[in-house]
């Protein structure tokens, strides 16, 4: 009997070994970077993430614009649905799966998923939570209204009762998409920005991240766009009273190959967009109509712009070698002057707009704008903001906005021996909903 | 009942009598194989005595048996299957232990035992399905890896080179869509997942393909597409010493490079034109990244400016259409291989204990000049330390260095491919540079005078290269086994392995890669001196990693028998911890004389010399650590009657530490079943000319676990940001609780036979498998924010399928011939699939994928249906509502629905298997193996413009195109056009007229081997000695295609078959 005790030792001691080890052995990480989000750092990481929140900007903004214009060759040289963006096609302009509706709906779960595990989680509302936490609320206001301003027409038209853009504030991937209209999604984006102001620290450490001066410069494009001119020009002071910078263009050098160095004095919140396709830097012709409205001594028209065989090339983008969506001071001055005009305040204005315009032209030969009359004041202050705001990913927005308002600006574009118009206000201004979202969700696609 | 009571009442009688009967003696032996003097395991020992008394025992498996018997004088007869019948008369009392010889008995089934990982098998008592390849059937082959050649011998395995361009060894078909198709590698009882190239070929005594369920439920869920269980060789007790010594030279012959049916220079000099004359280069030329143009493409600039004449132009022309860069692939970079191989073996053993040693070493030399070498060390160990204690020991130790040679076909680039006419060396052989990333006249230019020269010379990059790995790994097994009393045993398995690989890429100075990179950072002030943030000197990239795994098996079996009953039982539990850490640096500036690194800073941006867009340097450091944990547990029951009637059963259930799983979710039980008779056991069964039939069935269910089954969404950390200098989180699962586990049952029968004395046998099995929730992507409205398809439990598959394994003695006397064959069948079909998506070009992608489509395989092959080219333009044309159209993006579209599709058959094949001959007479063998592979379809690569234009990549069906009307009866391939639609492309490449069948022959190897006349040799002192020479590679035999493709060669990318290979060798033992 000794014997069989013995001889069974080693397989009782094994068996303690795996009765003690295996719930720890099981619960072990498979791999040392994983983590269930759940520490302030954890939080913090995901809104780190540049790749899906900064550098996801919806370009369709810019290849639907009307800043630029491209050769019938470089056009072939584009993809198919570029193509068709390019010539205000009614349908098949975004490819499928990978696009910016998907990009744009990426970077709002993200959020989403940081607004909700901090709001459930037990950590102290402190300083950092608070941080992080408006953060997030500035991402995602900024993805819904980017996201209005391609797939929404104009709020203007009908006081935001046209259908926007989905809002998902569940993140349970099995409930179903539903448009929100225009309306919804602006007073989403503006309480998520207003919540955001006072969470957040009045300059971040870094313009990747949102501070409270790019809460209030959002909050001043979203007036804009709604038409609220007054609470639009009161943000963009609040804004450019924490971050007033301006650079001198004189002390830039018009032979470098980008102007402007990345994260420079103006830029408040930096994201940008890859250019593809017709608007690739070497394709894209500046329209000439911008060309011909810059005055002779306008700094501008050389640091923006290399000029190759009568074509003007862009290259004042303030996020090189990409193009740069994010809110900067110049923009905020031009809201300001902007809504000052509309609001009858036009001296006040023209005298913002001096304030601009002064550090682009060479020094000394700048005169201030000398109009009294408010309609001619807020067409120069437009026309300087399309000098100013080339390729910032704004244009399709005021085009959309200015024509509500009965602006009457018609576009157009010519290739491979046609030539094709988009009327004001047409349905062609709010793009299309990939159609494989249509088919997969069952939303309604958007008037065509 | 009446069963159990006996069992009882036998246990008892044995308590009893090991306790108490004074007048009893345990006598125990042992059986042995009078040629070798090997063990037998599993022998039948029945003990008889002149009184009536009769008693059955089983060998262990080591041989060993034992009984308690009163005094007396008795009789014990002997009989184990392939042996003849022994008897031996003692008496009891007595002194010492029995030692029974049996003779071997010739043409009886050869592989008696089958080792499943956990324990050896009476082969005619088993109830599963095994195959099993020798030591004999592997040596007819060369090459390095093991596994690589079962291919041409093994029976139900195909290896696939259709849905992935390393091939894959698949166990009859498919268990799973989405999880592991790979089958579980066993090596000495545990599961083995590093290199197989660490193994040395000449260690392993057989290969055990397990392939039914009842192999898949003791090795648990990571054993549903079959287990390949790997047993080296091991010392026999009592064998004096023994020598074996084999070498082997192999020479590898250049490949085919014309098998990739590349366009010619002329023919792309006269596309160049075309674009040229279409202004599709002016984007290139007015790029501010200075891209580059061939110089063809210059030189047409030149002459539009005026600068060049037309007759220069013509001249150049003619120049560089002379010119192939494949010419000078295989003139200057494509050379014959080399493979050297060594192996030595001593073992020997004494009356306690056994040993061997073996160390082999291997050297091959590829046709880019990478030298691979690999030195493996062995050494087995086995002591008898008490009578019923036993304590073995393997310890292995491998070291492989490999450095990588020449840059060959797709490594050697210019800007977005390679022109046909670049040219890598002069007339007198002198190495020339080629375009690469930028424009000749910027890089002559006195804006890029003050850099590091900027060119690029193909053919001396790689000296300045250094690439090489290493890989250190030392293994250790053990295993205690005690024997307790009424046959049951215990034992514990201990492995411990530790793994080290390092790896450095030496990118020197005078390397294109350092050179760009340290120009495109240098800044280059008006004046004043030239400021290099990345530090000019070598870049080097080094990593390291190290693998440490620990498992621990305790098992208790039981195996014993009375009168006409056999009982054999296994309880266990196993426990794994593997632990994976690595870190990865890069050091700029290096300095490769006096070791001195270069300091950089990675915080600051710098601007780019060519575009002027800021970057930061990239940091090289990075840290990772892996663990892989898992714990299972198992039983096993096999019980016999009157060795004819077996009935088995097997239980396993395990769990692993996958990150963010719920507990409930983890363990699974999976269990399987079996019945086998043995009906030449029989008493009615007399037909004179069957000396074995055995008939067997089994069932079982599997499972597959899903890492994406988690409960909570997980993020995972890639790194710091190098903008906000904080480190950033990407998410890595996304919370997913409707998952289930996959479910696989199997049903295996079949039927063992034996006929003729051996002169026929084999195996048919039929098999079927039904495989439900399996995990499949499904797309979803990516508006969630998740993706544009999650994992779900989406399909359900059934397959079902035939294994034959026919050997056949044809002639026998002084000439030899024997034949196998390995015949399979496979064919599986999508029941379910719950997929919405019915989008045409969702299935049609360039390399075999799932299709899901209900009634048909798995992997389906569908095209476009074909409506000609069009007579006036040469555009390829479909059907859009029935209707000839050439409205691509309808065509390609959504409003081409599978429906639409042409189906033509499965990707992978129906029917495959391999045939070898052996043919001897006197001491000379030839064996020949042919492999075969039936009625599967694929789709051949021709041209496509967008690639031509943007990539550079032509095809020689280029040269079919349609030019006029009229062609169009006489070919398929659409005309030149520009702009070219994309979509053009994508349907015409989806073709149906791209389509072949797959149906192939091929010659495995043919080996023929001489063994010298034992007389010659005894006068040595040698025992054996064998020559023999190889061709491996050889190449198709039979082909449906008539397009000279070999259809295992076909997936995208630079995808050449091998060479052939040329080896001689001799094996030897003194």
């Amino acid at each position: 009997m000794k014997r069989i005790h013995i001889s069974f030792l080693p397989l009782l001691v094994a068996y303690v070994i795996m009765a003690t080890g295996c719930n720890k052995l099981l619960e072990e990480k498979s791999d040392q970077k994983l983590a269930v989000p759940g520490t302030i750092t954890d939080f913090q990481a995901l809104m780190d993430n540049f790749t899906v929140l900064n550098s996801s900007e919806p370009i369709s903004l810019e290849v639907s614009a009307d800043d630029y214009s491209t050769s019938d060759a470089d056009l072939a040289g584009s993809s198919e649905a570029q193509r068709r963006m390019y010539s205000w096609q009614k349908d098949y302009l975004f490819a499928p799966a990978n696009n910016d509706w998907s990009t744009t709906y990426r970077a709002v779960y993200h959020c989403g998923s940081v607004i909700s595990g901090l709001e459930s989680s037990p950590l102290k509302r402190d300083a950092a939570f608070n941080n992080v936490m408006g953060q997030a609320l500035v991402f995602r206001a900024k993805f819904y209204m980017q996201a209005m301003a391609v797939w929404g027409k104009s709020y203007l038209l009908s006081s935001g009762q046209d259908p926007g853009v989905p809002l998902r504030p569940s993140l349970n991937f099995n409930e179903a998409t539903v448009r929100a209209s225009l309306k919804e999604g602006y007073d989403q984006a503006i309480e998520g920005l207003k919540m955001a102001v006072p969470l957040l620290p009045v300059k971040s450490i870094h313009p990747y991240r949102p501070s409270r001066a790019a809460a209030y410069g959002l909050l001043a494009r979203a007036m804009l766009y709604t038409g609220r001119y007054m609470e639009a020009g009161l943000y963009a002071d609040s804004c450019i009273q924490l971050s007033d910078q301006l650079i001198d263009f004189n002390k830039l050098n018009p032979a470098d190959r980008y102007s402007f160095s990345l994260f420079n004095s103006e830029v408040i919140f930096d994201t940008y967009a890859a250019p593809g396709g017709p608007v690739v830097s070497s394709r894209a012709r500046i329209n000439p109509q911008i060309m011909d409205a810059y005055q002779p001594n306008d700094l501008r028209k050389t640091l923006y712009f290399t000029q190759t065989n009568g074509n003007y090339f862009f290259k004042g983008t303030y996020h090189q070698p990409l193009l740069f969506f994010g809110i900067a001071t110049d923009e905020m001055y031009l809201v300001w002057a902007e809504c000052l005009v509309r609001t009858g305040q036009v001296q006040r204005g023209l005298a913002v707009l001096d304030k601009l315009l002064v550090s682009r032209f060479k020094t000394g030969t700048y005169s201030p704008v000398a109009i009294t009359d408010a309609k001619s004041a807020l067409k120069v202050v437009l026309d300087e903001r399309r000098k100013e705001l080339v390729m910032r990913g704004l244009r399709w927005m005021d085009l959309k906005r200015l024509n509500a308002e009965g602006a009457n600006i018609l576009v157009s574009r010519s290739f491979n021996g046609q030539t094709v118009s988009l009327l004001p206000n047409d349905p062609r201004y709010a793009l299309p909903i990939p159609e494989d979202i249509i088919q997969l969700s069952g939303i309604p696609q958007n008037e065509r | 009942m009446k069963e159990m009571k006996r069992i009882y009442m036998f246990m008892a009688l044995a308590w009893c009598l090991a306790l108490s009967a004074k007048a009893q003696q345990v006598v125990s032996g042992r059986i042995i194989n009078n040629k070798d003097s090997a063990v037998i395991a599993y022998g039948s020992v029945v003990i008889t005595s002149s009184g009536g008394f009769r008693k059955v025992v089983t060998t262990g498996s080591d041989g060993y048996f034992s009984a308690a018997l009163p005094d007396g004088r008795y009789r014990a007869s002997v009989s184990s299957v392939g042996f003849a019948t022994g008897v031996l008369d003692f008496l009891v009392p007595m002194k010492g232990s029995l030692l029974i010889g049996l003779d071997a008995v010739e043409n009886q089934l050869e592989d008696v035992t089958v080792n499943t990982g956990y324990q050896l098998l009476d082969r005619t008592r088993s109830t599963g399905s095994f195959s099993k390849v020798t030591t004999v059937q592997l040596s007819q082959q060369v090459g390095r890896n093991v596994l690589d050649r079962l291919e041409a011998i093994g029976n139900g395995l195909n290896v696939d080179r259709a849905t992935g361009t390393e091939g894959r060894i698949s166990i009859r078909g498919l268990s799973t869509i989405r999880g592991p198709k790979e089958p579980l590698i066993i090596l000495d009882d545990f599961a083995y997942s590093g290199d197989l190239g660490n193994i040395n070929p000449d260690d392993v005594e057989s290969i055990t393909v397990l392939k039914d369920a009842s192999a898949a439920s003791i090795w648990g869920a990571r054993a549903g597409n079959g287990v390949i269980v790997i047993t080296t060789k091991r010392s026999r007790f009592n064998a004096p010493l023994a020598i074996d010594f084999s070498t082997t030279v192999s020479v590898l012959d250049k490949p085919d490079l014309g098998y990739e049916q590349r366009m010619g220079s002329a023919d792309f000099l006269g596309v160049e034109e075309f674009l040229f004359g279409k202004g599709y280069y002016t984007s290139a030329v007015n790029s501010f990244y200075k891209q580059p143009l061939t110089p063809f493409v210059e030189l047409l600039l030149l002459q539009s400016e005026g600068k060049l004449s037309v007759q220069q132009l013509a001249d150049s022309r003619a120049t560089f259409s002379s010119f192939d860069a494949y010419d000078d692939f295989d003139r200057y970079v494509y050379d014959k291989g080399l493979n050297q191989q060594y192996s030595l073996r001593l073992s020997g053993s004494g009356d306690r204990n056994s040993w061997s040693v073996s160390a082999g070493f291997n050297r091959n030399t590829d046709n880019l000049g990478l030298t691979d070498r690999r030195s493996t060390l062995r050494f087995s160990n086995t002591f008898n330390i008490m009578k019923n204690l036993q304590f073995s020991s393997i310890f292995t130790y491998s070291d492989a260095r490999v450095k990588r040679g020449r840059q060959g076909i797709g490594e050697i680039v210019s800007y977005s491919g390679l022109y046909p006419y670049a040219r890598f060396a002069d007339g007198a052989g002198n190495p020339l540079p080629i375009t690469k990333q930028y424009r000749e006249t910027y890089l002559s230019s006195p804006e890029t005078a003050r850099l590091l020269d900027w060119s690029y010379y193909p053919l001396l990059d790689y000296l300045h290269t250094d690439n090489s790995s290493g890989l250190k790994d030392l293994n250790a097994n053990f295993d205690l086994s005690y024997r307790l009393p009424f046959g049951l045993k215990t034992s514990l398995k201990y492995s411990i392995e530790e793994q080290r690989t390092s790896s450095e890429l030496l990118q020197g100075q005078q390397a294109y890669y350092t050179r760009d990179y340290i120009n495109s950072f240098t800044q280059v002030p008006a004046s004043g001196a030239v400021v290099y943030p990345v530090p000019v000197g070598a870049i080097l990239d080094s990593r390291e990693s190290r693998l440490k795994s620990e498992q621990y098996r305790g098992q208790l079996e039981y195996s014993g028998s009375w009168k006409e009953h056999r009982v054999s039982a296994l309880v266990g539990f196993e426990w794994r911890r593997a632990v994976t850490n690595g870190n990865s640096s890069r050091v700029y500036g290096l300095d490769t004389d006096k070791l001195n690194a270069g300091l950089v800073d990675f915080a600051r941006l710098y601007p780019n010399f060519v575009t002027g867009g800021s970057s930061y340097i990239q940091n090289g450091t990075s840290f990772d650590l892996k663990r892989n944990n898992f714990i299972s547990q198992f039983a096993n029951l096999a019980y016999t009657f009157r060795d004819a009637y077996t009935v088995s059963a097997s239980a396993r259930t395990d769990a692993s530490n996958v990150f963010g799983i719920s507990t409930n979710n983890r363990w699974r039980p999976l269990w399987s079943a079996g019945i086998a008779w043995d009906v030449t056991r029989m008493p009615f069964f007399k037909v004179d000319f069957v000396d074995f039939l055995k008939l067997r069935a089994t069932y079982g269910m599997s499972g597959n676990v899903d890492p994406g089954m988690v409960g909570v969404s997980t993020i995972r950390y890639p790194g710091i940001s190098a903008f906000t200098q904080s480190p950033y989180a990407v998410f890595d699962k996304y919370s997913n609780p409707d998952l289930r586990w996959e479910k696989v049952g199997m049903f295996n029968a079949g039927v063992d036979f034996n006929l003729w004395k051996g002169r026929l046998s084999g195996s048919v099995e039929y098999y079927s498998k039904q495989a439900d929730d399996l995990f499949g992507m499904f797309p979803i409205d990516y508006t969630t924010g998740v993706g544009s398809a999650i994992i779900k439990n989406v399909a359900k598959i059934k397959g079902d399928g035939m294994d034959i394994q026919l050997n056949s003695n044809n002639l026998s006397g002084g000439f030899n011939w024997q034949t196998t064959l390995n015949f399979s069948a496979n064919k599986d079909r999508v029941v379910k699939y719950y997929v919405p998506n019915t989008l045409a070009s969702s299935f049609l992608q360039s390399g075999a994928s799932v299709s899901g489509i209900e009634g048909l395989p798995v992997y389906a092959v569908f095209s476009y249906k074909w409506a000609g080219l069009d007579p006036l333009t040469g555009d390829p044309m479909g059907f859009v509502n029935g209707v000839a159209s050439r409205d691509y993006n309808a065509l390609i579209g959504p409003a081409t629905q599978v429906g639409d599709l042409r189906y033509h058959g499965s990707a992978l094949p129906k029917y495959f298997g391999n045939l070898v001959n052996n043919f001897s007479y006197a001491g000379l063998t030839l064996s020949v193996s042919m492999g075969f592979k039936f009625d599967y379809y694929f789709r051949r690569k021709s041209i496509d413009y967008t690639n031509l234009f943007d990539s550079w990549n032509g095809h020689a069906d280029f040269q079919q195109r349609w030019r006029s009307p009229g062609d169009e009866l006489l070919t398929n391939v659409p005309s030149l056009v520009f702009p070219n639609p994309s979509a053009r492309d994508a349907f015409y490449k989806y073709a149906e007229v791209l389509i072949e069948k797959g149906d192939h022959v091929r010659i495995q190897y043919i080996n023929l081997d001489y063994a010298f006349e034992k007389r010659m040799l005894g006068r040595l002192k040698i025992k054996t000695l064998n020559l023999f020479a190889n061709v491996g590679n050889l190449g198709i035999i039979y082909r449906a295609n008539k397009k000279g493709i070999d259809p295992e060669y076909i997936t995208s990318g630079f995808n050449l078959p091998p060479g052939k290979l040329f080896s001689f060798g001799l094996r030897t033992s003194l």
